[in-house]
């Protein structure tokens, strides 16, 4: 009964942690953004009145065909630049609309508009989504082998760390590895090639793809008149799939990192359940249920068990 | 003889895993295409019409009212701009309120991110980088033990389908509960069907919720159930085009109503669509495992060829005897060391045991609970330890797929 309420208390703290950190961001985000909002919104009404001013247009028939331009808007038609020579569905434009799609990066500066588009936008995602995870998943288990354990191996070895510190600088290492190759190489890349992009954009993209959040507001390859537009569609591709791949390494070393630690105890609420569940039909391993209890007696007891487990195996 | 038997019982799981590796790669290529191929064959003349359509429009605007194009063409251009800053005709809900900023905040840290609202400045931009690397682990975590409480549910309400299958009469609630699970997943017959069950019932819930969020957005926001059933869709597996976003008019009948509903639906979807996508990933795997079935004679001819460049003699049976978990540690000692230094592996093998306590700790105690249990099998110890250390995101597949590896075994 108590270790549930314990858990019970540990979710419901958690949940409140998480909607303090939501509600916190919100207050932020609103301090920031809202004068620039109102700044825009300022300049958009004196730069209307003016125009209104220098011709006869009625201001009915103009908001009429503002909507209009909206619409057209959505359809990725757009007065801005000179769109008759781009179309954004050939297909490496549809190939990295697909790869945003299943990978939930989802930028949006495309979307399908006809009833069948969207209908297979469903069914397509709803296998692709999985499929995708399973594939990082895969492709992860295997990068774990050569950068993860093999270094904690030669850490353990050569320097003589024991595996608590030698999991702290392998993490280390590893995550400057990938903020160095990840972000900052490709954020040097982008603000080279996209002209209206600088540094900050290009890394505030970098971060805004490989955490799938995908906002939308900087997408590559969508400047009129790129050159080899398709190759850097697809180049792109490969950046937002391999960079995924990282990330869950990253991801998962930490949670490695977390296990050595025994931080990840703190969050398994349903591990505390198993345990005492378990703890009722071990009648015989009475004297080993003690030793978790007390760490520093923990040592003695399991140097035979552990020799006793390694000879069994041996036979 | 009994030398190269193990021999090729210890080849055989890393070549299945390379296949499976493999297809499992030229699969989703090969998805990408098909899927590149449909969508450009679906929207590309719905896009020359719509192209079409605004050049005879902007032709007609000219000459209606005699504009010069160019000037028309630099407002245009100026009010476009302004657009991507949020500014719209109609009159929309103000962006960077605090209801707005939550509900951008919450589909940046759920990883939705309809990008109907954007920092701007630099400083939102510095915020937003920071605050999402701490808020999307925080969700994924979040997701994730919302996942361990779905399945635990899940396998509760199976529990009398395997008592009827176990026939056991007379036993303890806590103890049937606790066998039910073992039975669960010590057996290969009994996994697909619960694998099946678990994503039957979560297809159930996630259209349930679909169903009714989508009949609330196309009442109130004026769409088609279509397309709210679309915009449901892809709110709930967080991919978030922003073509389709609820809540944005300035006012709404019921307003706060609505906004608590569309708050609390998305919380529910992303859960549900969360789970959904992880027990389809475990569905397609078993497809993957059931064709490699059919390729079984060429991977066969495979295991000969690579044979002697394999492993020592040794290693093979430790292999087989030991856990998943010691013998990936196992792997990378192995690899590290020469064929020829045997004992200085096997020292350093101790050493991992001394260091791994807590792990080695958990498993001893698993495997004497099934012991006592009367289920002595080494993959049910598996499972129940790959159970315990629940995988982040994908780390939950990891595990799962570990796990299932382990019962094919």
């Amino acid at each position: 009964m108590s270790t549930a309420f314990r858990s019970c208390f540990m979710l419901i703290g958690f949940i409140l942690a998480y909607f303090t950190y939501l509600l916190l961001g919100a207050l932020v985000f609103s301090a920031i953004e809202r004068p620039i909002e109102e700044s825009l919104k300022a300049d958009l009404s004196s730069l209307k009145a003016e125009f209104l001013n220098l011709s006869c247009v009625n201001s009915t028939a103009l908001e009429t065909f503002l909507e209009r331009v909206l619409k057209a808007n959505k359809y990725g038609v757009s007065v801005l630049e000179n769109a008759s020579l781009r179309t954004n569905w050939d297909l490496a434009s549809s190939l990295f609309f697909a790869n945003t799609m299943v990978t939930t990066v989802g930028y949006g500066h495309t979307t399908p508009l006809s009833d069948a588009g969207k209908a297979f936008s469903i069914v397509y995602a709803l296998i692709g989504v999985p499929f995708t995870m399973l594939v990082l998943t895969a492709c992860v288990q295997r990068l774990m082998h050569p950068l993860t354990y093999r270094p904690i191996s030669a850490c353990q070895r050569r320097a003589g760390l024991q595996q608590r510190s030698a999991s702290v600088v392998h993490f280390i290492v590893l995550l400057f590895l990938v903020v160095l190759c990840f972000f900052v190489v490709p954020s040097l890349v982008f603000s080279a090639i996209e002209e209206t992009w600088s540094f900050l954009d290009a890394f505030y993209f970098c971060f805004i793809s490989l955490c799938t959040i995908g906002l939308g507001d900087f997408v590559p390859a969508e400047k009129p008149g790129q050159s080899l537009r398709a190759l850097y569609k697809i180049s792109v591709m490969v950046y937002l799939f391999v960079g995924l791949m990282v990330m869950f390494l990253v991801l998962r070393t930490f949670h490695k990192l977390a296990d050595v630690y025994g931080w990840t105890a703190f969050f398994h609420l349903p591990s505390c359940e198993e345990d005492e569940e378990d703890k009722e039909p071990i009648i015989e391993a009475g004297p080993e249920d003690d030793s978790p209890e007390a760490e520093k007696a923990s040592i003695k007891p399991l140097d035979p068990s552990s020799q006793v487990s390694y000879n069994s195996i041996n036979r | 003889m009994a030398c190269r038997g193990s021999c090729c019982c210890g080849c055989g799981p890393v070549n299945e895993d390379n296949a499976r590796f493999i297809m499992l790669l030229l699969l989703i290529i090969l998805y990408l295409l098909c899927g590149a191929a449909v969508f450009s064959a679906l929207e590309h003349p719905k896009e020359k019409l719509a192209k079409e359509r605004w050049a005879q429009r902007f032709e007609l605007f000219s000459q209606k009212y005699n504009l010069n194009k160019s000037d028309l063409e630099n407002f245009l251009r100026h009010y476009e701009e302004a657009n991507m800053a949020g500014i719209r005709v109609d009159t929309l809900r103000p962006r960077w309120d605090f209801t707005g900023a939550f509900y951008f905040v919450g589909t940046v840290v759920s990883t939705i991110g309809f990008g109907m609202t954007t920092p701007a400045t630099v400083g939102g931009k510095i915020f937003l980088i920071f605050y999402g690397l701490i808020g999307c682990a925080a969700t994924i975590l979040f997701f994730n033990l919302f996942l361990e409480r779905i399945i635990t549910v899940l396998a509760f309400v199976l529990k009398s389908c395997h008592e009827i299958q176990r026939r056991r009469k007379g036993v303890l609630p806590h103890d049937s509960r606790q066998d039910s699970r073992l039975n669960h997943e010590d057996s290969l017959a009994g996994w697909k069907p619960s694998v099946y069950c678990v994503m039957l019932i979560l297809c159930v819930a996630a259209i349930i919720i679909s169903c009714c969020a989508s009949a609330m957005y196309s009442s109130i926001e004026g769409w088609r159930y279509l397309d709210s059933l679309y915009f449901c869709f892809v709110a709930f597996s967080t991919i978030g085009f922003g073509d389709m976003v609820s809540s944005q008019r300035a006012i709404y009948e019921n307003q706060t109503v609505y906004r608590i509903c569309n708050f609390l639906f998305i919380l529910m979807g992303v859960c549900c669509i969360y789970s959904l996508f992880n027990v389809i990933s475990i569905v397609i795997k078993q497809v993957l495992n059931w064709l490699l079935k059919k390729l079984k004679i060429p991977c066969r001819h495979c295991h000969r060829r690579s044979l002697r460049p394999r492993r020592n003699a040794v290693m093979p049976s430790h292999l087989r005897t030991r856990v998943r978990n010691i013998s990936i540690d196992t792997d990378a000692v192995n690899d590290s060391e020469t064929d020829g230094r045997r004992l200085s592996g096997e020292m350093i093998s101790m050493r991992d045991f001394l260091a791994a306590n807590k792990v080695n700790l958990a498993i001893m105690q698993k495997q004497l609970s099934e012991t006592a249990n009367g289920h002595p099998r080494p993959g049910g110890s598996t499972n129940r330890h790959n159970g315990f250390s629940g995988g982040v995101g994908a780390l939950g597949i990891m595990n799962n797929r570990l796990a299932e590896t382990s019962v094919d075994r």
